[in-house]
């Protein structure tokens, strides 16, 4: 029984480090379009990628209307939308938590943020959490710079905004700005991926 | 009668009671306290006060801190936020007595994968290590109070 119990846990521990090193693994991966998911800030229109014609690429952010460190980068993101999508690199906020789990996540609540805020991006509802599990996304805001590459969507930065959520006085590299400074010179980021503190996400039970 | 002075006897000892004083650490610091060396079982959760599921599961800590004071077990709630005030006056309403550090860092790339290479960032986080035994789990996610009592025996049951 013991030896079971222990290789039990050993197959746990392996699945576990596997998991772990999910968000880095992701680097390099070429995806596909979004499934049409609902725009809080578009009166619910179904969005997508391929609604952008011009694009280059994205920063795709997972974030949500409870989580304080999402909270302290709202402005942030506008500011990066307005520098980036005359570049051809628009934002695109996806908001994968359950509501049930976080009522203040739901998609009145969305389009209350969106507006109060003046977001300038898509802010869209990941109605069964899945565009989440299949980047792989942990926590919010969690970011994934995509560069388009035909009909694909190759994942070239993972990670933070910048390094100072909750005190923007105190900021010293200006991760997702860098790197899309890269790709603008057709280089690839030099620092593709990067780690911050953040909200668990709750994702929708499958 | 009997609820008055029950009343009075539990602000007398809320008042009595002390907050406990929360220790600030660096880098260095929380180094050494992910790779302790004894045989002491540490259960170290990362949180913050404004992390929900992180809260929620803080008096299952405090719990297993109890149930377990008089073995080699050492219950450490890291908290990760940048208000010391906010920590401060949590754990004194809260009266929690499971030694809380916060954590005094800002470069979270940095400090984040000497914890663990595996974690991104997200809250909470808990590390359940023996030193002596070598014994090291990683737990994302919060935690359920029989899955955390669950981690803690079976490395108790391991070591022994």
């Amino acid at each position: 029984m013991k030896k079971i119990t222990t290789l039990f846990s050993l197959a746990l521990m392996a699945l576990l480090a596997l998991n772990a090193q999910a968000q880095e693994s992701m680097l390099g991966k070429e995806m596909k379009d979004l499934p049409k998911i609902k725009d809080a800030n578009n009166k619910g229109k179904k969005t997508s990628f391929a609604d952008f014609k011009n694009a280059k690429g994205f920063i795709l952010v997972f974030t949500c209307n409870h989580c304080p460190f999402s909270v302290a980068y709202e402005d942030r993101l506008v500011a990066l939308d307005k520098k980036f999508k005359s570049k051809g690199y628009p934002v695109i906020a996806v908001n994968p938590n359950d509501p049930i789990k976080y009522p203040s996540d739901g998609y009145k609540a969305m389009v209350g943020r969106a507006k109060d805020k003046g977001f300038t991006f898509p802010y869209l509802l990941d109605p069964t959490s899945n565009v989440a599990r299949t980047y792989k996304a942990s926590r919010t805001p969690h970011v994934y710079i995509l560069q388009k590459q035909g009909q694909k969507y190759k994942i070239v930065y993972v990670g933070a905004i910048d390094d100072s959520a909750r005190d923007e006085s105190k900021i010293s590299e200006k991760y997702v700005e860098a790197a899309i400074a890269d790709l603008l010179k057709g280089k690839k980021p030099s620092k593709n991926y990067t780690r911050a503190i953040g909200c668990s996400i709750k994702m929708r039970n499958q | 009668m009997k609820k008055i002075i029950f009343t009075l006897l539990l602000i007398a000892t809320t008042t009595i009671v002390q907050a406990q004083e929360i220790k600030k650490i660096k880098l260095a610091t929380l180094e050494k306290l992910v790779n302790p060396q004894d045989d002491i079982t540490y259960v170290v959760n990362f949180w913050a006060t404004w992390c929900r599921p992180c809260v929620k599961e803080l008096p299952y800590f405090e719990r297993l801190q109890a149930k377990y004071s008089h073995q080699k077990v050492k219950v450490i709630l890291v908290a990760v936020e940048d208000s010391e005030q906010k920590v401060k006056l949590f754990v004194k309403k809260k009266k929690i007595k499971t030694q809380v550090l916060l954590l005094d860092e800002t470069k979270s790339d940095v400090w984040i994968p000497k914890v663990n290479k595996s974690w991104d960032g997200a809250i909470p986080v808990t590390l359940f290590i023996n030193g002596k035994a070598g014994k090291r789990g990683f737990h994302k996610g919060d935690l359920t109070e029989a899955e955390l009592n669950k981690k803690v025996e079976s490395i108790l049951k391991q070591i022994k």
